[in-house]
């Protein structure tokens, strides 16, 4: 089966799947960030790790890139011509409450649907799309009830202190932060970041399947999950807001990469309205800062204990 | 009349200025010494140098004096339509009501350069959050905070889309403060597929599908309904095409003050001079028919000099075409210091530049325009559109100026840079301009040199 890779969480996995091809959302290493792309000062780290995972990878038929935030949208263009695999650039909307953006959101998918069939995938039927919704809402279902960190009052964490850990998208190698609290003492209670629990789709509606699928796929992407990048982002407030009280969060961990403008912008916000202590951890992706990121944790958790 | 073209200092104008009204200088109510802007705070104009002749003096004081304009406006009780981001599109919607005034607060992102600093507004975006790794523009956050440099506006719209997160994040920033945005949306300009209905777009370079034309069209409504409520008056078809038509009539004098002073065989009009006039273009700012006049001005004089021969520079200036727009004004005059010339510019807003259609119903023309903007497309289609007027005006190099902490940057200069010298042969130079460049000036004369040192080279046979 041919494979496409993406990044950008409102892609839905279903729908390339339903056309017969394997998505594979990609957490791109920091090693490869520079593989194809020289060093710029002021490109995301994320971005163009991606965009040099996408130049590299010689596995996948196609890659999906986003205009989610204007850097991705932008390491598309460096893309074009020089992946082995074919491009695509998903228009996302930024506003939100109005009819005419969902449909947009619902056009680019048909839009998608095209660019899939160009490279190896078959139009969908709607049992088969409806199918393969439901297969990954069960899957999803399955993963949310394993997932013991987003437990509010889970005794294994008696003694630790409960943080939410919020922000842009993490790097695979990043991926270690969660050790690094633990190893401190704390816990993440809410994986507020956009390679965690923030960027779940929400649960499928019978009714709406029923109805149309691909509304519905729109519903459970485009509506529901609440991002930095939407105006207003008012969702995303009261999102965190929300769980940070149902999971008894005492502190926030905000990571950004560094020249990550929309997290950014917003961490003296999230500290209003949260109301909590909020360390803002601003992360290069390039490593060599690790040590200056433990010491602060480090000293984070000491003040919240 | 004027006399020999000279660029001169703020010092200088204010004897030439007593010189010009003694022959009988004739001036607007706006006008007056240049000099008694420095007691507003405008420290710049001490380092700048000036264009000597009465059109470059009218259209200074124009500038200098938007702020007043938006209080007289305030208290003459038109109301006041921050519109933000698109730089071109929905200001002539506003303008289609005659008890509307809009402009863009974006442009308080010169504010820290002409006042060098002595605003604080980067101090108070700083105490927001909103620090050096943002674009200048950042300066608008500190500009509504303190109210000091335009009145806070009856309605503010902004587009939102594929456009710079800087703008974005601080636009959102302004709405956390209690200030209501109408946002809406512009979408990333897409190639159409094969077979689909597509529009080629003012500027005749960019294409996009007539879908995204009709959505765009959507989200106008959502402006125009906006501008309906805030002005209390009903916006028509016929109220649009007057106001595209006399968008049009500042768009053709601007093109032919381009056209003129960009390929003449001197330079007629100072790089620092021709910048203001292409920012006029973008929301006449707040006078739309002095706008005209201003800009009439400054093309009689251009042509008045190309006929006697006169400008700037000699045989051996070298001519750059210049992308972006800087955030220090000054450095415009250091291109000239160089050797350098401008035969051509790509500042961000060509969209305001290019004609609007006429000939289709409104909605349906802003649309297009709105969609020709360069930065809502690839970096490529905006190299292209760069290396095509390049071209036409005869560039023998480019400079792209990167704008600090700006999220489009880092990743188009280097494919213009790449696509000019591929496809033009034009060497490219990448420079980043700081609000005040003055700590750097050494570094950045040496650049620009070493570029024009380049040039001359070239030209050997």
């Amino acid at each position: 089966m041919e494979q496409v890779i993406y990044t950008c969480p409102f892609v839905p996995a279903e729908w390339i799947a339903a056309h017969g091809l394997r998505p594979a959302r990609i957490i791109p290493h920091s090693a490869r960030m520079h593989a194809a792309i020289p060093p710029i000062e002021g490109l995301c780290p994320f971005a163009q790790a991606f965009a040099n995972h996408v130049i590299t990878d010689t596995e996948s038929q196609g890659a999906i890139f986003t205009t989610a935030c204007d850097q991705m949208r932008r390491v598309n263009d460096f893309v074009v011509g020089r992946a082995p695999a074919k491009t695509f650039l998903l228009n996302l909307p930024k506003t939100w409450r109005n009819a005419e953006c969902i449909q947009l959101y619902i056009d680019e998918l048909h839009r998608l649907g095209r660019w899939l069939c160009t490279i190896g995938g078959r139009a969908p039927s709607a049992d088969t799309l409806t199918a393969t919704m439901v297969d990954f809402d069960e899957h999803r279902q399955a993963l949310r009830a394993a997932g013991c960190n987003t437990r509010p009052s889970c005794s294994c964490h008696d003694g630790f202190v409960k943080l939410a850990l919020i922000g842009g998208p993490l790097l695979a190698d990043e991926m270690q932060i969660f050790d690094l609290i633990a190893r401190h003492g704390g816990r993440i209670m809410l994986d507020a970041t956009e390679t965690g629990e923030l960027a779940r789709p929400a649960r499928l509606d019978p009714a709406g399947l029923r109805g149309d699928p691909l509304r519905e796929l729109a519903r459970c992407y485009f509506e529901s999950i609440p991002a930095v990048w939407k105006r207003p982002n008012t969702a995303l407030f009261d999102w965190l807001a929300c769980r940070a009280a149902e999971r008894q969060v005492q502190g926030i961990i905000c990571h950004r990469l560094v020249w990550c403008d929309l997290w950014h912008a917003e961490v003296h916000r999230l500290r209003d309205a949260l109301q909590l202590p909020l360390l803002d951890l601003d992360v290069s992706g390039d490593g060599p800062a690790a040590e200056r990121t433990a010491g602060r944790i480090q000293a984070f958790l000491e003040t919240l204990r | 009349m004027t006399e020999r073209p000279r660029q001169i200092t703020l010092d200088q104008w204010d004897v030439q200025y007593d010189t010009l009204k003694a022959a009988g200088l004739v001036e607007p109510s706006y006008g007056g010494r240049l000099g008694r802007h420095v007691a507003d705070g405008d420290y710049r104009l001490h380092s700048l140098l000036f264009d000597n002749s009465p059109a470059a003096l009218r259209l200074w004081n124009f500038l200098l004096t938007e702020e007043e304009r938006l209080a007289e406006a305030r208290a003459g009780a038109k109301k006041l339509v921050g519109v933000m981001k698109d730089l071109g599109t929905t200001a002539v919607m506003a303008c289609a009501l005659d008890n509307v005034v809009a402009f863009y607060p974006d442009g308080a992102w010169w504010i820290p350069c002409v006042m060098e600093n002595s605003d604080r507004l980067l101090a108070v975006a700083d105490s927001l959050g909103i620090d050096e790794s943002f674009c200048p523009v950042r300066a608008m956050l500190g500009a509504f905070v303190t109210g000091n440099h335009f009145p806070i506006p009856d309605l503010l719209t902004c587009s939102v889309g594929a456009v710079c997160d800087d703008f974005s994040a601080i636009a959102q920033r302004l709405e956390g403060l209690g200030h209501r945005i109408v946002w809406w949306e512009i979408p990333h300009r897409r190639s159409p597929e094969e077979g689909e209905p597509t529009v080629v777009l003012p500027g005749k370079t960019f294409a996009a599908p007539q879908s995204q034309v009709d959505f765009v069209k959507s989200q106008l409504t959502v402006v125009q309904k906006a501008l309906e409520e805030v002005s209390g008056r009903r916006l028509d078809e016929a109220m649009f095409s007057s106001a595209i038509a006399e968008a049009n009539r500042i768009r053709r004098l601007l093109s032919e003050l381009r056209l003129a002073a960009f390929t003449a065989a001197r330079s007629p009009m100072p790089a620092l001079e021709m910048l203001i006039a292409e920012m006029l273009a973008i929301h006449y700012c707040s006078d739309r028919n002095e706008t005209a006049a201003v800009l009439q001005d400054l093309l009689d004089e251009v042509r008045t000099r190309i006929a006697a021969g006169t400008g700037f520079g000699g045989a051996d200036t070298v001519k750059v075409f210049w992308v972006n727009p800087v955030a220090d004004l000054r450095v415009m005059n250091l291109l000239e210091q160089c050797g350098g010339r401008i035969c051509g510019t790509e500042y961000l807003f060509t969209h305001a530049l290019d004609p609007i259609g006429e000939d289709v119903e409104p909605l349906e023309a802003l649309a297009r325009a709105a969609l020709a903007d360069p930065m809502i497309g690839s970096a490529h289609d905006r190299a292209a559109r760069i290396a095509a007027a390049a071209r036409a005006f005869g560039a023998e190099a480019v400079i792209i100026s990167r704008i600090p902490g700006a999220s489009h940057c880092a990743a188009e200069g280097r494919i213009i840079g790449d696509h000019l010298r591929k496809t033009c042969g034009l060497p490219a130079l990448e420079i980043e301009i700081p609000t005040l460049a003055d700590a750097i000036r050494p570094a950045l004369c040496t650049r620009m040199e070493a570029l024009v040192e380049t040039v001359r080279h070239r030209r050997q046979p």
